[in-house]
């Protein structure tokens, strides 16, 4: 072994040379047929890794942006319905008031015409009668001057006549 | 257990067959390795593609331990070529040692000094082109061997020929040990009829343990380059 070493004539150039150029076809032929889609690939997975990570983040801010708004959004719902509900209750209350009042008022009012038009009715009356009893009165004096009536004669006509107005009243 | 080398002379140059043999055929296996494994490859990898991706990660977390990964990645590949060829080298003799008529076919092709060499002064080579190309000719030499301190420039010098013999060394001798005595083994086992039962399991747990520094060293010869290389490239 040692033999080419120290004669040295043997092969060492030839040693050298297989060795070197081999090793530098293997490099090449490596470069060519492995090393660069192995890169490729490598490259790619850090690349798609990366981008990956990048958009998980956006996602993940994104949500958060979202969740924040829909917080906000429910808040101002939340204002907006208890505003409503406020001035419901004091719009119903206002309604309620007003209601009352116009009911007593109604009511007053009704009141006032059904006295005012009893009265009246009871003036028609009061007057009819009057109207009435005048003209009874002329009759009945008519009567009396026509005939020559005896005393009880006069006291049942009377009667008669008082008993008629009664029943004029009563059908009034 | 010495062996002879099938010797052939092609234009003037003398070549080892043995070594052509092992060389092309170790070529062959890590080509056929890191291609099988990066077929259909996927966005999620799964069975091949991880293995041939923790091995990449594997080597960039060397190139990383020795320097800044903005620097080293242009060295990624090659790293990871070393890291293959080298082990697929070492354990390349373990199944199989072949010899026919006194002369060696099939062997680790780590387990012969000159292809380790070749290797070793292959990638100093490298350091240097890369310093070279990096810094400039002034700024690869001052920053190679005049820097921290200028005095040390003679110890800076030779060290570019211990890291070379080092380097090659230190992985030709495992292996060649390894194989050596995997060698003594084998024919220990077949030397007397008894023999084998103690023989073959000694063999296989020795085999086990050879992978391991097959290992081992392609490691250690990966990092030590990678180690070298950024002397050159890394301004001090």
């Amino acid at each position: 072994m040692f033999g080419h070493l120290v004669m040295g004539a043997a092969t060492t150039l030839g040693d050298m040379i297989v060795t070197s150029v081999s090793f530098l076809i293997l490099l090449v032929l490596l470069r060519i047929f492995a090393w660069k889609p192995l890169m490729n690939v490598m490259k790619q997975r850090e690349d798609h890794i990366s981008s990956e990570i990048d958009s998980a983040e956006n996602a993940r801010a994104e949500a958060n942006r979202l969740v924040a708004e829909q917080r906000k959004q429910i808040d101002a719902t939340r204002d907006e319905a208890a505003t409503i509900l406020t001035n419901a209750k004091d719009a119903s209350q206002r309604e309620h008031t007003t209601l009352i009042q116009a009911a007593h008022e109604e009511v007053e009012r009704m009141k006032r015409d059904a006295k005012r038009s009893i009265e009246s009715q009871r003036q028609e009356a009061m007057d009819e009668v009057k109207e009435q009893v005048s003209t009874l009165s002329l009759q009945i004096a008519s009567k009396l001057i026509e005939k020559n009536l005896s005393t009880e004669d006069h006291n049942a006509l009377v009667d008669e006549f008082i008993e008629g107005l009664g029943d004029q009243d009563e059908v009034r | 257990m010495e062996s002879e080398n099938p010797i052939i002379q092609l234009f003037g140059i003398n070549f080892n067959v043995t070594n052509m043999i092992t060389i092309v055929a170790a070529c062959a296996i890590v080509f056929i390795i890191a291609v099988v494994c990066t077929r259909n490859l996927q966005m999620k990898p799964k069975g091949k593609q991880n293995f041939i991706e923790f091995i990449v990660d594997f080597v960039k977390g060397i190139i990383s331990s020795s320097m800044d990964w903005h620097e080293g990645a242009r060295f990624h590949m090659l790293a990871t070529t070393l890291l293959l060829f080298v082990f697929v080298s070492n354990i390349m003799g373990l199944p199989l040692s072949l010899m026919i008529g006194g002369q060696q076919y099939w062997r680790s092709p780590t387990a012969d000094p000159m292809v380790t060499l070749s290797m070793a002064f292959m990638v100093i080579l490298l350091t240097h082109y890369y310093g070279v190309k990096l810094h400039g000719l002034k700024g690869y030499f001052v920053n190679s061997y005049l820097k921290p301190v200028p005095f040390m420039l003679p110890i800076k010098v030779l060290e570019e020929f211990t890291n070379t013999i080092t380097l090659s060394l230190r992985l030709y001798g495992n292996i060649f040990a390894g194989e050596m005595l995997a060698g003594l083994i084998a024919s220990f086992a077949v030397s007397n009829a008894v023999f084998p039962i103690i023989g073959i399991p000694l063999e296989i747990i020795w085999q086990g343990f050879s992978i391991f520094i097959g290992a081992i060293q392609a490691y250690v010869f990966t990092t030590l380059t990678m180690v070298y290389m950024s002397h050159k490239v890394e301004v001090e």
